[in-house]
Order: structure tokens, then C-alpha cells, then sequence
């Protein structure tokens, strides 16, 4: 019966074969990229949080506890991305959580806040003794890191620093567009007229990065006043639902903040708008 | 066959009609019988990753269409791209030069517009069937239908007549 319609000349239990082999993989590998970008994710979070942790209790010299202790708090990173256009039901997710990084002009150290449960709110108020900031940037304190002077250019904690005048540019909400028209997608692989759209305040210049399966692609974004966008692209030979971690790094005279984001990946289809019923 | 004992529930009975859906769209834009047969055999395996929220969805079909079109425009670009001599070698095969053409023009499409002609005209689906593809209203259908339409004709202008061209590959 099979063999009636049979279109090409492999037989068809040994295409059949092939691509259970290859859908198997396809789903394995997505797996393995789900649990890597959200453990990326989580790992960010967890690093500076880490950092302020093993300041505060063996007084080691942690370059980033100073950020993290005496941060502002983060930019909205974490960020639902949305579709744009009106057609259908939107499925499209982001993660969780994400993190920011905010260059310091004046020493160009990186500072890193983290997005998720445990926000640098919760170290704010933490005595770290000796934790002094990277040579050059301020002087040693023993003094609790909320009164230490602040090297990051966030406009909420500019106030502190007596070195920066002028707050980093501060990125917004990420969307989504596709073509006006929403598929109820994230993003679709294979799809060319994604768009990540966000509002960077306080910006020269702005990149986008994702990284997707080992592959990182970059591309500068332009821009209309405050609003700044970069088309995604294809993210073809990629297996769908395999989160991509979106980088915004928006450059101003205030310095650099970089924001990063998981965005999910639905399928290259419109998804359900609800749960499969048996019997198709 | 050993594999067959590993299938999710439904794709063994699915396999052949989406197969065959996926080949035959293939085989239009490539115009490659082998070409074709990866391109349909990997559409089948994304579907396969992907079953357990497809399977029963009355759009599988459809989406298994366009996932094979995109990966055989896909691969028209990067068999364009990796050498860039095809084109001028094959001028005297018409047949080469319009699928090329063809697979410019509809990557160039918005996508919306793209994905209802191929679906219509290369994947052979009917309007209805392009709608509940697309989880639009046929209305739409027929409305970016036509604007992919004229925007085709505008860009390859005499090189060919797409529905022509649909009918006979």
C-alpha cells in the first residue's frame, strides 16, 4: 500500500529510518539547547549574586561586588517579547530572567546587575568590608558598599558618583514585529522579516548579538529618535523551540549597557491556541 | 523496521500523504528529484521533532509545506550562493534559470505573501486549505495571493507565468 504512491526511488522504510534518526536528534539537541540557554541564563544571575556572597563572607577582592552591592536597580530586563500585528493569538514567551551589564565610562569595567528572583536589592544593603572597587575606579572603603562611591552610569545612581555626569543609555522592552502581521510566534526559524525592536534612551549606537547553537551573529541596529531595531533574520538548520539569547548593547555618551534576553523559538507554524483534541 | 517500533503514535500512518506533500513542493522549487528528497526527508524530521504538537492539528499538512518550501528556497540561496557561476553556466537551461528566478523572487516577498503562494501554487493546497494553514480568513487569502502574485509578475516580468509554471512542474 505504501509502495503505490511512493514518490522517490528510496525505499520508504529506509527514508522513514532516516528521518526518525534525524527527528530524534533534532529533538535532542533542542533539549540540550533549552537546558544551555536557560543554565546561561541562571549562571549570569547567579555569578554576581555569587561574587557578593564570598565578599561579604571571606573578604576576598571581588571586582563586581561593588556593582552588584551598590547597583541601581536593573533596567527591565526581564522582558516578555511580543509579536507585533493583530491576526492571531500570540503564544510568544521570553525567559525569565536576564541580566544587564553596564560599562562604566570612567574605567570601562563592566558592572553587572542581574534580573530574575534576587535582584541586587537584595546585596544592597550588605556590609562588605574591603571589597574596594578596581584600582583607579574609586578608592578602598570598608565603609558598607551602599555608601561607597559608585562607578556606574545608570542614571539612579549617577547621583553617587562623582565621576559621571551623564547616565548610560537605558534599553527598554524588547518586541517582536514580523511583517505587521503576527504568526503567534517568537520568533520562526526560517524567517526573514523578524524584527527585534526596543527604546534605548541615551544612545549613539546600538548592536544586536544572538547566540543560537554555538553561533553567534551581530548587527547593528538603527534607529528613529529612541526607538531601535534590527531585523533577526533566518535562524535556519536550527531546530525551532531552541531559545536564542538576544544581546542588545546600546553605546552612549554615559557608557555602555548590554542586555540580554532568552527568546523562545515556536515553531515555524501557527501554534495552537489550545490543547491538541484527539481525533483530527 | 526497527525505527518503525519508535515512532510517535500517528506519524507512521502520516508519513506517506506528508511525505509526499513535502516532496512534491521540493521538487518545484528545486527542480531535483534527490534535492528534493533531502529537503522532504528533513521538513518530515522537523515534523517527527515536533510531532506531539502537530499531530493532530488539521493545519499539519500545512505546516509541513511550508517548512519543506522554506528549506528548499533555502536551499536554491545557498546552492546560488556557494556557486555563484550556476547561473551564468546554465542560461541556456530555461528551466534552471526560472526556478532561480522564482526562489529570488519569493524570498524577496513579504512573508505573509510568500508563504500563501508557495502554499497555494507550489504546495497545490486549496484557498480553504491555505487558510486553516495559515489560521487566516480565505478573504486574507486570496488577498495577499494576489498582491504576491502581482508583486511576482512585476519583479520576473516575462520570465514566466507562475501559475503556468505551477501547473507544469
Amino acid at each position: 500500500m505504501h509502495d503505490d504512491s511512493w514518490p522517490v526511488a528510496t525505499p520508504r522504510d529506509e527514508v522513514l529510518a532516516r528521518v526518525a534518526a534525524r527527528g530524534t536528534r533534532i529533538r535532542a539537541v533542542r533539549g540540550a539547547l533549552n537546558a544551555l540557554a536557560v543554565l546561561t541564563v541562571v549562571g549570569v544571575s547567579t555569578l554576581g549574586v555569587g561574587a557578593a556572597v564570598r565578599a561579604v563572607t571571606d573578604g576576598s577582592p571581588a571586582t563586581e561586588v561593588d556593582n552588584v552591592a551598590i547597583g541601581p536597580e536593573p533596567p527591565n530586563v526581564s522582558v516578555p517579547l511580543v509579536t507585533g500585528g493583530t491576526a492571531d493569538d500570540s503564544t510568544s514567551t521570553t525567559g525569565g530572567s536576564g541580566s544587564t551589564t553596564t560599562d562604566d565610562p570612567a574605567d570601562g569595567r563592566p558592572s553587572t546587575t542581574s534580573g530574575g528572583g534576587t535582584g541586587p536589592g537584595t546585596t544592597a544593603t550588605t556590609p562588605s568590608s574591603g571589597s574596594g572597587s578596581t584600582p583607579g575606579s574609586s578608592p578602598a572603603t570598608t565603609t558598607p558598599t551602599t555608601n561607597a562611591p559608585s562607578s556606574t552610569a545608570v542614571p539612579a545612581t549617577t547621583t553617587s558618583s562623582p565621576s559621571t555626569t551623564v547616565p548610560a543609555p537605558e534599553v527598554g522592552n524588547l518586541r517582536m514585529k514580523a511583517d505587521g502581521v503576527t504568526l503567534g510566534l517568537a520568533v520562526c526559524e526560517d524567517e526573514p522579516d523578524s524584527v527585534v525592536a526596543v527604546e534605548i534612551e541615551g544612545a549613539d549606537t546600538a548592536t544586536m548579538s544572538w547566540n543560537r547553537a554555538g553561533e553567534t551573529r551581530r548587527v547593528p541596529m538603527s534607529s528613529t529618535s529612541t526607538d531601535w531595531q534590527a531585523p533577526l533574520g533566518e535562524l535556519d538548520d536550527q531546530a525551532s523551540d531552541v531559545p536564542v539569547l538576544v544581546t542588545i548593547e546600546a553605546t552612549g555618551p554615559g557608557g555602555t549597557t548590554r542586555t540580554s534576553v532568552a527568546v523562545e523559538v515556536a515553531d515555524c507554524s501557527p501554534l495552537p491556541s489550545a490543547p491538541s483534541e484527539p481525533g483530527s | 523496521m526497527s525505527a518503525a517500533t519508535h515512532l510517535p503514535a500517528g506519524f507512521d500512518e502520516a508519513f506517506d500523504p506528508l511525505f509526499g506533500r513535502a516532496f512534491r513542493v521540493a521538487r518545484r522549487i528545486l527542480g531535483d528529484d534527490a534535492a528534493a528528497e533531502d529537503v522532504a526527508a528533513e521538513a518530515m524530521a522537523r515534523a517527527y521533532a515536533h510531532w506531539g504538537k502537530i499531530a493532530l492539528q488539521p493545519w499539519r499538512e500545512g505546516w509541513v509545506v511550508r517548512v519543506s518550501s522554506n528549506l528548499a528556497l533555502d536551499a536554491v540561496r545557498k546552492r546560488s550562493r556557494v556557486s555563484s557561476g550556476v547561473v551564468e553556466a546554465s542560461v541556456e537551461d530555461d528551466d534552471v534559470v526560472v526556478r532561480l528566478a522564482l526562489a529570488e523572487a519569493l524570498a524577496l516577498l513579504p512573508r505573509r505573501q510568500r508563504e500563501v503562494v508557495v502554499l497555494r501554487h507550489l504546495g497545490g493546497l486549496s484557498e480553504a486549505e491555505c487558510a486553516e494553514a495559515l489560521r487566516v480568513s480565505t478573504g486574507a487569502v486570496k488577498t495577499h495571493l494576489h498582491r504576491g502574485l502581482a508583486a511576482l509578475r512585476n519583479r520576473l516580468g516575462p520570465v514566466m507565468n507562475l501559475e503556468g509554471n505551477a501547473s507544469h512542474a
